[in-house]
């Protein structure tokens, strides 16, 4: 609503599209900054490395967490239950406190290089923060458990009857899994991978304080109209333009495939 | 048992219930919101003694935080400290303050040039902090990696703006301020020139050559000897030469920038107690304290002749040959805005 409204020099800075007076009800649609949006590349380019980070940070977590839900699903009850719980005692800290430690371990004077250069594998202390790599390793370490448990719970539900009956008939091991387990688990992978790559597109604290904040997020952007340009429909703008541009296609999907369990 | 569980979680309740409702209504409260280390919990102290309020500080680490607080409604809040330009300008014009009433405080005690420079806002904002954006360096390492050239250049923005000079020294790590307000007015004084293109020019000379832009982390990076050559605020500056001998603050010989913080009243304020409290801070001893503490300036003049040898007080001269940011259209400022992100982000064409 506020992305369709007008920027004005008050509190709060915008009008609504909508208002009603003398028994009249207006509707002003204001498309400016959706226009904006689309034909500045200033945008489109912070979208695009926004994306970017996402996916380098979502096929990480996903070749990370993929083979420990694996792992854990091969446990018996009593020890997934204690991993499962392990996975999850970090995240009783508060967020901000887990970055910190990151920016403490990846410091030039840091844990990772001190480590490093006392194994004599590297001369110079390495420039980890600042760049995109802290950036995907502080998103790959904050969303790994949103990958791993919805892959964890495809992963347990599969019955080990087919396993053991492709075995049988003389599958090898590696085909099990492409033609089996992985088709079955499918559904906790894309799960996984929606809960990791939305919420890493919009992040601004990690970027912020890992990566060199010139790095042009989304996050970034968002907040400077926000706070800098006071444009909060430009703003909103762009969170709405988030929304269409990943949310319809997950409905869409979603909608389909429910539609295909019901003919089932 | 029961009945002695019972009557303890009655108690327990009852507790919880008179402590809630005594955090979250006390009659003579004042509730107050700073910059991150301005007034010390001594100070706070005194003022709740003298007048028998109880004080609820909070603080905030920029004008942002404060400003989307103002901007959604009532902040709750009774004294805040928004930067003068660009933020407690905008911020009064959109009536975001309570006009402040003149004879209920001491204004005589505020230094003229303050009252001068302020003269339009005087309705709403009362000046309070202020100091300078200078340069703070480690003078050993950079007299190391500039050899003659440093005493040419020690006290110019060249160490800055020069990409011959930065070429020399960004090995060692060159950060500048984080926002476009507090860097490109600047970068125009030393240009002498206020044209978009050779403002551009310049900038992408030097990006290269930039490790960070931070108006926060330079000191502990210059500590650490992750940088050698910071842009940053008198305040924080003066406070790191204090603690760490090599460093060295300078406010540039081609100008700079004078920021001012006021002192100012959200609608919906308790008048009386707002005054109150802008009446201890407009005392000579509270100045004094708050300098001597944090090493930032305040405009209350009774309180220099205390502080002479902190050498932190400007004199009337340079005073008057420092600039005010100029106030930009908003569309100036989306426009500088666009431009520095994108500088930033090493795609300036």
């Amino acid at each position: 609503m506020i992305s369709l409204g007008r920027v004005v020099h008050k509190a709060p800075p915008f009008v609504f599209p909508f208002s009603y007076d003398n028994d009249c009800f207006h509707i002003c649609l204001n498309f400016s900054s959706l226009k904006t949006l689309i034909s500045d590349p200033f945008y489109i380019r912070g979208i695009l490395s926004s994306i970017k980070i996402a996916l380098i940070s979502m096929v990480g977590c996903l070749f990370i967490g993929y083979p420990a839900a694996y792992a854990i699903s091969q446990l018996s009850k009593p020890k997934q239950m204690i991993v499962l719980i392990l996975m999850c005692v970090p995240f009783w800290t508060p967020f901000l406190i887990r970055v910190y430690g990151w920016m403490g371990l990846l410091s030039q004077t840091g844990f990772v290089n001190h480590m490093l250069m006392q194994l004599h594998i590297i001369k110079e202390p390495m420039i980890f923060l600042g760049g995109d790599f802290g950036v995907c390793v502080g998103m790959i370490y904050c969303y790994l458990p949103f990958m791993i448990f919805p892959i964890y719970s495809a992963l347990s539900k599969i019955d080990p009857y087919h396993v053991e009956a492709a075995l049988n008939l003389g599958c090898p091991p590696f085909w099990i899994f492409m033609k089996i387990i992985m088709p079955l688990s499918l559904s906790g992978v894309i799960a996984g991978c929606v809960l990791v790559f939305l919420p890493c597109l919009g992040e601004y604290v990690i970027p912020e304080l890992l990566g060199s904040s010139d790095t042009l997020t989304i996050g970034r952007i968002v907040w400077s109209e926000f706070f800098i340009n006071r444009h909060w429909p430009m703003a909103c703008s762009i969170a709405v333009f988030l929304i269409l541009l990943f949310v319809c296609p997950l409905m869409i999907w979603n909608m389909k495939k429910t539609k295909e369990d019901a003919i089932r | 048992m029961t009945t002695i569980k019972k009557f303890f979680l009655g108690v327990i309740g009852i507790v919880f219930i008179f402590m809630t409702v005594r955090t979250f209504y006390h009659p003579s409260t004042i509730y107050i919101y700073d910059w991150y280390g301005m007034l010390d919990l001594e100070l706070i102290k005194e003022f709740e003694k003298e007048t028998g309020l109880r004080v609820v500080y909070d603080v905030y680490s920029d004008n942002e935080t404060l400003e989307a607080r103002l901007l959604t409604g009532k902040s709750g809040y009774d004294i805040v400290f928004p930067s003068l330009i660009p933020f407690a300008v905008f911020q009064s014009d959109i009536g975001l303050y309570e006009p402040i009433d003149h004879t209920k405080i001491h204004m005589e005690q505020i230094h003229s040039h303050f009252i001068d420079i302020l003269k339009k806002y005087s309705n709403f904002l009362i000046p309070y902090y202020y100091g300078t954006i200078g340069l703070l360096y480690n003078k050993k390492k950079l007299q190391h990696l500039l050899k003659d050239d440093f005493e040419l250049h020690e006290h110019s923005l060249d160490l800055i703006f020069n990409d011959d000079i930065l070429q020399k020294i960004h090995m060692s790590g060159v950060s500048l301020l984080e926002e476009s307000v507090d860097v490109l007015p600047i970068l125009k004084m030393y240009l002498q020139n206020d044209e978009t293109a050779t403002v551009k020019d310049r900038l992408k000379k030097i990006r290269p050559f930039i490790r960070k832009f931070t108006s926060s982390h330079f000191i502990q990076d210059l500590v650490k000897g992750d940088l050698v050559l910071a842009m940053s605020w008198s305040g924080e500056a003066r406070r790191a030469t204090e603690e760490d001998s090599n460093l060295v603050y300078v406010v540039p010989k081609e100008g700079t920038l004078l920021w001012v913080d006021c002192i100012a009243i959200p609608k919906g304020a308790q008048l009386d107690k707002a005054y109150q409290f802008i009446n201890f801070l407009l005392k000579e001893k509270t100045a004094t304290r708050i300098t001597k503490n944090t090493f930032v300036p305040t405009t209350i003049k009774t309180s220099y002749q205390n502080l002479k040898d902190l050498n932190v007080i400007l004199d009337d001269d340079t005073l008057k040959k420092l600039n005010l940011n100029k106030i930009e259209t908003s569309k100036e400022s989306i426009d500088n805005n666009k431009l520095w992100m994108i500088f930033r982000n090493h795609t300036l064409h």
